[in-house]
C-alpha cells in the first residue's frame, strides 16, 4: 500500500544517519579518522614562495621557491614544542634520505639554536619565522608540521604532528623511496 | 554510614528489577494474567527507590570525600566547597549518567502514582523499563560510577576553579528533566501503537507528560544559554555548537509534539503524526546524549571522547529508535481517522506549527551532521557554523512567527475567535507603522527590521487577542476571566516568545562595545554613558589573589550609577589564573566589563559592553516554561480520564 | 490564585538586581590589535566573525584566545590595510587553510545538499501535508463519532474487578531479583571487600604519609648538602662527585646531577660505567628521549663494554625512537639474557619489551613465565611448584616448536626454561636449535657459543661440544667475520679440537684489535703462549 511506505520513511532516514554514525565511529576507533587533523589546502599546488633569514648564518637567507634537483622536505618546528623533540630521531633518519629545510616557527633564535644543539640538527638550512607570517602562508596551524615537496616545487604531502616511529617506516620512508624511484626514471 | 558499595548494589538491583519489569508484565499481557501484568507498578517502585538510594550514596561519597571511589578521586578535592562537592557528582560522564538514570526512576515513580491502572499504563511501564534497563546496563558495564580504587589516594584531582560554578552545576539536572520527561511521552506513544487505541484519553494523558517535559527542557536550555553568556564571557548566548544543537532539536520536536497532541485530544486527528513526533522527540534526546559522549563531533561542551562507549550508545539507539520506528511503519496506518477540517481552522494552524518546527529541526540536524557525512564520503573537512544556521534557520522560524500570531485566533473546525479581527487590525497597523518609521529614520539593517516587525506582529496580536477577549471596558469581565488554564498558559508561553525575541533583537542590534587601552583616570565612552577607570588594585580572596579594576559608571547626565569590578585572579594552590568579568544586570540591559593584560605604566586593556534587554532572553524562556506548567494545572486537578470515561 | 502567584513571580524576578562576577576567558581581541579607522575595524571584526579558529573547538577567531587566532586577526587587518576587499581576504585564507576555516560553508557542488536543505524541506513538507490531506479526503470522511463506549466499559470492568495484585507472586519476583542482583554484585560487578573510606576517618593515615614524605624530603636534602660539601672539600675524589650526582637526582636537580657526572667522568678519564650513568641522566633530563649526546655516550660505552646494562637499555630506547622495534626487542632480549636473575631492572626492561612487541605487532611472550605477575607468583611459590609450572609451560612450548621450528625466540625461551629446570643437555640442544633457526642473529649465535663454552668444562664431552660449536661459529662468521667475540670463540673451539693453527690465527687477529695495555690483551697473550709450539 502506498500509504504504508510513507510511514516507513522515518525509519529509512534514521537508518541512513545510523550508518553514517557507525562508519564514523569505526573509523575513529581504528585511528583512521583523527578529529583534529586537517587536510592541507596546499597539496597539489605550487609551494608558497618563502624567504626567511637564516638561523645559522646571520647574513644569509633561506629561500624556498621554484624547482630544485630533487624532492625535499620542509619542517616547521619550535623549541617550545614538546612533540618536536620527540620527532628529532625520526628527522635524523630522514635527513639521510632527503634534504630537509627547517623553519623555526615563532621562536627566539637563541632558544632554537639550543634546541638544535640538544636534540640534533637534521636540517640542511634553517630559516627563522619569528612572527609566524610564513606559517600563515603555508597554512600552518600548529607545530610540528612537515611538508614534502617535489623537485618541480609542488607540495605533495603535509603531515601535521610529530613523525613517530610508525609514520616514519610505514609512510615517510616508503613515500620518499617511491619519489626517488620516479626521479631515477627521468 | 552509606558505603559506596550499597550504591553499587542498588544499581544492580535496579537492573534486575527493570529486567523483570519488562519480562513479567509482557508475559502477563500475552497470557491475560492480570497478576503478572500488575507487577509492573510494584517493580517500577522498587526500581526507582533503588536508583534513588544509589544516587544518594554517590553524593554521600562526594560529600565525605571518599577517595576510594574513583570518580571522587578524579573529580573532587578535600578543599572544594561543600556545594561544589555535591554538584560535582554529576559534572562528569559517569555521574551524569547516574543522574539520567535517577530521573528516569523519578518519572517512572510519578507515572505509577498519577495514572490509573490500565493496559496502556502497563505497556508504558514495560517500555520505560526497557529504557531504564539500557541505561543501567550502559552505566554498570561501561561507565560504572562506583568503580573503586585501592589503595585510595590521599586527595582528589578535581580542584579546577573554572568548574566550580553554580550555573554549570544546575544546567544538567534541569536539562535531563526535559530529556527524560520526553521518555514518558515516548513510552506512552509506543504503548498506543501496541494497543492500537490512540484517542482523546490517550492524548489527555500524554499531554500532561509532554507539557511537563517541555517546560523542564525549555528551562534547561535557557539555563545553559545563560551560563554560556556569563561564563564564556564575550556576551554571546548561542553559538550553534553541535552540543547546543543537540539540545535544541529535541526542544523543537517537543514543541511540535506539544501542539499536535492538542489536535488529537480535541479532534482525534493527526494521530499517527503525533506518535511519530513523540518517538522523534525522545530519539533526538538520545542522539544528544550520544554526541556529547562519543567523540563523533568536536565541541567545547563534550565530555572526554570515547568512541568505544559511542558504539554502545549506537546500539541502544538502534533498539530504542529503530524498533519503534519499525513498529510505527507497521501500525501507523491503522491509527486515527480521516481529516475533515477546513483550511481556515485551528487544525490548520497547528499543522502549520508542526510543519515549521519539523522543517527547522531538519535544518539543524542536517547542519550539525553535514560535516561528518561529507568527511566520510569525500574526506573533505568543512565547517558549518553560525552563519549557515543564521541564514537557514532564522528565516524559517520567521515564517513560523508569522503563523504563530494567527493560529490562536482560529477556532476548531472553521472560523475565527471573537477577538481575532480587532487583534489583527491592531497588529497589522502597528507593524506597518513601525516598518515605515524604522526604514525611514534608523540605520537598522533589513534583517533587523524584519525581526522587529515580526516580534511586534506577534506581540500585538497576543495583546490584542487578550484585550479584546476580556474586554475590560465591558461589564462582566469576571466571567470572561474564567478561561481554562490552558488558554492562560498558551498566552503566557507565546508572550514569553515575544519577550525572548525582543531581548535577542535588542541585545544584538543595539549593543554598544568599546575596547580600549587606558591608564588610571581615563574616561571611556560607552554609547550615551561614560565610565571612569580608577586603576587596578591588588586584593586577596579566600584562596586566590586578584588584580581588580575599579570602574565607575555614569549616565548621560553625569550621575553615578554604579561601580564595576572586573578581576584577574590567580589561584596559587592550583596554579591557575582566571579572568572574572563584572556584570551588572538590570531589566533594561547589562553592563559588562572584562579586564585584559597590562600594567600601570603602559595601561590596561578593558573590554566594555552595554547589552540592552539581554536578560529578557532568559525571562522570556522562563515565561515560556511557566506557561507550559500553568497548562498542567487543570490536569493535576482532574481525576484519571479513564475512570471517568471521558 | 494562579494569576497572583504568577504576578508575584515575575515581580520578584524583575526587581531582583543580579550583580555578580563571572568567569571569562583571558582576552579574545585586545585593544592594540584594533585598527585606527573605525569603519575598517568594523570590517575586520565582521570578517573575523566569519573565520574559524582552527585550533579551538568551534569558535571564531574573533572570540578565541589562541595564538593562531591572534595571528589570523592580524593577517586580516593587514590585508584590509593593503586594500583587499572582503571577498578577496576570505578567498585568500580559504586558499591556504581550506574550506574548514570558513564558518559559512562555501556554496559548491559538495555543499549543494546543505544549502538546498531549507527550501527542499519546506517544499517537501508542504507537499507531504497537501498529499496527506487529499488522500484523507478521498477516503471515507467519517463524521464526528461519539466517545467509543468500549473505552468506558473496559475501564469500568477493570475498576470493578478484584485488585489483581498478588502479594506472594510479587514477593517471589522480588526475591528472585534480589538474588540475581546479589550474585551479579558479588561475582562480577561489586567490590564488597573494600570498605568506605571517608576522608574524616583517614586523618591519621594522611598525616603519617605527609609526615613520611616530609621526612624523606628532609633526609634527601641533608644527603645532598653533605655530598656537596664533600665534593668541594675533595674535588679530586670521584666517589664524592658520584654521591653528589645521586643526591641531586633524588631531589630532581638535573643540572647539578649532569655537572657532577661530567666532572666524575673527566676525573676518571672516561670510565664506561660513569659514561652510561651520564647518558642515563641526559635521557632523564630530556623526559625519556635519548638525545644525540646521550646516543654518542652509549655508542662509546658499548664499544668498550658490550655488556653494560644501562647502555644496552638506552640503546634499545633509541632504537624504539627510530622505529626499529624488532631491533629494540633483540637488544633488550640480550640484556635480559645476560642479566642476573634478580637484577632490579629486569621488570622495567620486560615492560618495555612488551611495549616494543606491541608496536612491532608480534606476540609479546608466549611463555607466561616472563610476565611480571607470573614472575611475582613464581617467586612466592615453592621450588617444586615453580618447577611444575615451568614444566607444563615447557611442554606447551616444545609442542609448538615441533610445529614451527623456525621460531628462534621460542627456542631461546625453551632453552632458558630447561636451564631453570636444571636439565643442561636439553637446554643445550634447544640452544643449538635456536642457533639454527636464528641464523641471522649475531647476538644469538654469540650467546650460544658462550653457553657451549660454559658447558665444555666437563672433559668427557669436550670433543662433542667443539663439534657442535662449528655450526654456530660458521653462522656467526657469516654475519660478521671480525667480531672480537667470534674471534675469541673461534680460537677457543679450534684449540679444543686440536686445530692449533686456526686457534692461533684467530687469537692473533683478535690481539691486534685489543688495546695493548688492557687486561684482556695480557690474558690473551698468555693463552697464545700456551698454544705453542
Amino acid at each position: 500500500m502506498a500509504r504504508s511506505v510513507t510511514h516507513f520513511l522515518p525509519l529509512i532516514l534514521f537508518a541512513i544517519l545510523a550508518v553514517i554514525a557507525a562508519i564514523a565511529l569505526m573509523m575513529t576507533l581504528s585511528g583512521e579518522r583523527k578529529i583534529s587533523e586537517l587536510p592541507s589546502a596546499l597539496v597539489g599546488k605550487p609551494v608558497p614562495v618563502t624567504e626567511l633569514p637564516s638561523l645559522i648564518d646571520a647574513q644569509a637567507f633561506v629561500t624556498i621557491d621554484g624547482t630544485r634537483d630533487a624532492p625535499y622536505m620542509v619542517n616547521f618546528f619550535a623549541s617550545w614544542c614538546a612533540p618536536c623533540r620527540a620527532e628529532a630521531p625520526a628527522l635524523a633518519i630522514l635527513a639521510k634520505e632527503i634534504d630537509i629545510i627547517g623553519i623555526a616557527y615563532k621562536d627566539k633564535p637563541e632558544d632554537s639554536q639550543k634546541f638544535l644543539a640538544d636534540f640534533g640538527n637534521p636540517y640542511s638550512q634553517v630559516g627563522m619565522d619569528n612572527a609566524g607570517r610564513a606559517g600563515l602562508d603555508w597554512g600552518v596551524y600548529g607545530v610540528p608540521e612537515t611538508y614534502i615537496i617535489s623537485a618541480d616545487g609542488i607540495v605533495l604531502k603535509r603531515h601535521a604532528g610529530p613523525i613517530d616511529g610508525d609514520n616514519l617506516h610505514k609512510i615517510f620512508l616508503p613515500f620518499i623511496a617511491s619519489l626517488k624511484a620516479q626521479q631515477e626514471k627521468r | 554510614m552509606l558505603s559506596p558499595e550499597i550504591g553499587n548494589f542498588c544499581l544492580i538491583l535496579a537492573l534486575t528489577t527493570s529486567a523483570a519489569q519488562i519480562i513479567l508484565p509482557t508475559l502477563g499481557l500475552l497470557r491475560a494474567d492480570a497478576r503478572l501484568s500488575h507487577t509492573a507498578e510494584g517493580l517500577q517502585v522498587i526500581s526507582s527507590i533503588a536508583m534513588f538510594i544509589s544516587f544518594a550514596s554517590l553524593i554521600y561519597a562526594f560529600m565525605v570525600s571518599d577517595f576510594s571511589v574513583q570518580l571522587v578521586a578524579s573529580h573532587s578535592h578535600s578543599l572544594k566547597p561543600m556545594i561544589y562537592k555535591i554538584t560535582g557528582s554529576w559534572g562528569n560522564h559517569e555521574g551524569s549518567l547516574l543522574l539520567w538514570i535517577v530521573i528516569l526512576g523519578l518519572f517512572g515513580l510519578l507515572f505509577v502514582i498519577r495514572e490509573e491502572r490500565a493496559r496502556l499504563k502497563t505497556l508504558t511501564l514495560i517500555v520505560m523499563g526497557g529504557i531504564t534497563l539500557s541505561f543501567l546496563a550502559f552505566s554498570l558495564f561501561t561507565s560504572n560510577a562506583f568503580a573503586r580504587l585501592s589503595p585510595a589516594p590521599i586527595d582528589g584531582r578535581g580542584l579546577n576553579p573554572v568548574l566550580q560554578d553554580i550555573g554549570l552545576a544546575l544546567h544538567p539536572p534541569m536539562l535531563y528533566l526535559g530529556y527524560v520527561g520526553l521518555s514518558v511521552a515516548f513510552a506512552i506513544a509506543i504503548a498506543g501503537l501496541l494497543t492500537g487505541q490512540v484517542d482523546k484519553n490517550w492524548a489527555r494523558i500524554t499531554r500532561f507528560w509532554v507539557a511537563l517535559a517541555w517546560s523542564a527542557l525549555t528551562a534547561g536550555i535557557a539555563l545553559g544559554s545563560w551560563w554560556a553568556y556569563y561564563e564564556l564571557g564575550w556576551g554571546g548566548w548561542w553559538f550553534w555548537d553541535p552540543v547546543e544543537n543537540a539540545s535544541l532539536m529535541p526542544w523543537l520536536a517537543a514543541t511540535a509534539l506539544l501542539h499536535s497532541v492538542i489536535v488529537v485530544e480535541r479532534r482525534e486527528q493527526m494521530v499517527s503524526w503525533t506518535i511519530l513526533m513523540a518517538i522523534t522527540a525522545f530519539s533526538l534526546s538520545l542522539v544528544g546524549t550520544f554526541i556529547v559522549r562519543s567523540g563523533l563531533l568536536t565541541s567545547v561542551h563534550s565530555f572526554a571522547s570515547d568512541p568505544a562507549r559511542g558504539i554502545f550508545i549506537l546500539f541502544i539507539l538502534l533498539g530504542a529508535v529503530g524498533l519503534p520506528l519499525f513498529l510505527y511503519g507497521l501500525r501507523a496506518g491503522r491509527l486515527g481517522r480521516a481529516s475533515d477540517y477546513h483550511l481556515f481552522s485551528r487544525e490548520t494552524g497547528l499543522i502549520l506549527n508542526n510543519y515549521i518546527l519539523v522543517v527547522s529541526t531538519f535544518i539543524v540536524l542536517i547542519g550539525t551532521f553535514y560535516p561528518l557525512g561529507l568527511e566520510l564520503f569525500t574526506g573533505a573537512k568543512i565547517t558549518v557554523g553560525a552563519p549557515y544556521f543564521d541564514a537557514a534557520f532564522n528565516p524559517v522560524m520567521g515564517i513560523g512567527i508569522l503563523f504563530m500570531a494567527i493560529g490562536p485566533l482560529l477556532v476548531w473546525r472553521r472560523g475565527l475567535v471573537v477577538s481575532a479581527r480587532p487583534a489583527i487590525y491592531l497588529s497589522a497597523g502597528g507593524v506597518l507603522s513601525a516598518i515605515i518609521l524604522l526604514l525611514v529614520l534608523s540605520g537598522i539593517s533589513v534583517a533587523g527590521i524584519a525581526g522587529i516587525a515580526l516580534t511586534l506582529w506577534l506581540g500585538l496580536s497576543i495583546i490584542g487577542d487578550l484585550v479584546f477577549r476580556l474586554r475590560p471596558w465591558q461589564a462582566g469581565m469576571g466571567q470572561r476571566l474564567r478561561l481554562p488554564a490552558t488558554q492562560w498558559g498558551m498566552w503566557l508561553a507565546h508572550f514569553g516568545m515575544v519577550i525572548f525575541l525582543t531581548g535577542a533583537l535588542a541585545s544584538s542590534l543595539f549593543e554598544n562595545e568599546n575596547i580600549v587601552r587606558v591608564q588610571k583616570g581615563a574616561k571611556i565612552a560607552l554609547g550615551a554613558e561614560t565610565l571612569i577607570f580608577d586603576g587596578v588594585e591588588a586584593r586577596t580572596g579566600p584562596n586566590y589573589v586578584t588584580e581588580t579594576a575599579l570602574l565607575r559608571l555614569f549616565d548621560k547626565d553625569g550621575r553615578l550609577i554604579d561601580g564595576l569590578y572586573p578581576e584577574k585572579r590567580f589561584y596559587p594552590a592550583e596554579r591557575q589564573s582566571t579572568t572574572e568579568a563584572a556584570i551588572r544586570t538590570r531589566l533594561s540591559g547589562d553592563h559588562y566589563a572584562v579586564l585584559g593584560d597590562g600594567d600601570s605604566d603602559t595601561g590596561y586593556t578593558l573590554r566594555l559592553y552595554h547589552k540592552p534587554l539581554v536578560s529578557w532572553i532568559w525571562f522570556g524562556a522562563v515565561m515560556m516554561a511557566c506557561g507550559g506548567l500553568i497548562a498542567l494545572y487543570r490536569r493535576l486537578n482532574t481525576a484519571s480520564p479513564l475512570v471517568e470515561g471521558k | 490564585m494562579t494569576r497572583l502567584a504568577l504576578f508575584l513571580f515575575l515581580f520578584v524576578f524583575c526587581l531582583l538586581p543580579f550583580q555578580g562576577l563571572i568567569t571569562a576567558p583571558a582576552l579574545a581581541i585586545t585593544a592594540e590589535e584594533q585598527l585606527a579607522d573605525p569603519d575598517l575595524e568594523l570590517r575586520a571584526r565582521g570578517l573575523s566573525k566569519q573565520l574559524r579558529c582552527l585550533v579551538c573547538q568551534n569558535q571564531s577567531i574573533d572570540d578565541s584566545d589562541a595564538d593562531l587566532a591572534k595571528d589570523l586577526r592580524a593577517e586580516v587587518r593587514a590585508q584590509i590595510l593593503a586594500g583587499a576587499d572582503d571577498k578577496e581576504i576570505l578567498a585568500n585564507l580559504q586558499e591556504r587553510y581550506g574550506d574548514y576555516v570558513l564558518l559559512k560553508p562555501p556554496v559548491g557542488l559538495s555543499t549543494t545538499l546543505l544549502w538546498a536543505t531549507p527550501i527542499l524541506a519546506l517544499i517537501i513538507g508542504a507537499g507531504l501535508i497537501l498529499l496527506g490531506r487529499r488522500r484523507k479526503n478521498t477516503s471515507d470522511p467519517a463524521p464526528d463519532r461519539p466517545e467509543r463506549p468500549s473505552n468506558t466499559k473496559e475501564a469500568k470492568s477493570e475498576a470493578q474487578s478484584p485488585p489483581a495484585f498478588s502479594l506472594p507472586i510479587f514477593m517471589g519476583i522480588g526475591g528472585v531479583c534480589v538474588a540475581v542482583a546479589a550474585s551479579l554484585y558479588w561475582f562480577i560487578l561489586g567490590k564488597p571487600q573494600l570498605p568506605a573510606q571517608p576522608l574524616s576517618t583517614r586523618t591519621a593515615e594522611i598525616s603519617q604519609t605527609a609526615g613520611a614524605a616530609q621526612k624523606q624530603l628532609q633526609e634527601r636534602q641533608k644527603t645532598y648538602e653533605t655530598a656537596r660539601e664533600n665534593s668541594l672539600k675533595q674535588p679530586e675524589n670521584i666517589g664524592a662527585w658520584l654521591s653528589l650526582a645521586l643526591a641531586s637526582a633524588e631531589l630532581g636537580k638535573t643540572a647539578e646531577e649532569l655537572d657532577a657526572l661530567r666532572t666524575a667522568l673527566h676525573l676518571s678519564k672516561g670510565d664506561t660505567a660513569i659514561k652510561s650513568m651520564l647518558a642515563e641522566a641526559l635521557t632523564r633530563s630530556a623526559d625519556g628521549q635519548v638525545i644525540p649526546e646521550a646516543r654518542q655516550l652509549v655508542a662509546e660505552t658499548l664499544k668498550e663494554n658490550p655488556r653494560e646494562p644501562r647502555a644496552l637499555f638506552l640503546s634499545g630506547l633509541a632504537l624504539m625512537e627510530d622505529g626499529d622495534y624488532q631491533g629494540a626487542l633483540d637488544r633488550w632480549g640480550y640484556l635480559v639474557e645476560i642479566s642476573p636473575v634478580d637484577a632490579p631492572w629486569l621488570a622495567m626492561v620486560r615492560a618495555n619489551m612488551g611495549q616494543a612487541a606491541e608496536k612491532a605487532g608480534i606476540e609479546a611472550d608466549s611463555l607466561p613465565a616472563l610476565s611480571e605477575q607470573t614472575l611475582a607468583q613464581a617467586a612466592q611459590m615453592s621450588a617444586e611448584d615453580r618447577a611444575q609450572m615451568i614444566e607444563s609451560m615447557v611442554e606447551q612450548l616444545s609442542q609448538r616448536l615441533q610445529e614451527n621450528p623456525q621460531d628462534a625466540p621460542g627456542w631461546q625461551r625453551l632453552a632458558r626454561a630447561y636451564e631453570v629446570l636444571e636439565q643442561p643437555e636439553q637446554a643445550l640442544e634447544a640452544w643449538l636449535r635456536a642457533s639454527e633457526a636464528g641464523a641471522n642473529d649475531l647476538r644469538l649465535q654469540i650467546g650460544v657459543l658462550e653457553r657451549l663454552m660454559a658447558a665444555g668444562q666437563d672433559e668427557k664431552i669436550l670433543g662433542q661440544i667443539a663439534e657442535q660449536a662449528q655450526a654456530p661459529l660458521a653462522r656467526a662468521r657469516a654475519i660478521q667475520k671480525d667480531n672480537p667475540e667470534i674471534l675469541f670463540f673461534g680460537g677457543h673451539f679450534a684449540r679444543l679440537v686440536g686445530d692449533i693453527q686456526t686457534a692461533r690465527q684467530s687469537w692473533q687477529s683478535l690481539l691486534v684489535r685489543l688495546p695493548p695495555e688492557s687486561e684482556t690483551a695480557r690474558l690473551l697473550r698468555a693463552e697464545l703462549d700456551k698454544l705453542a709450539p
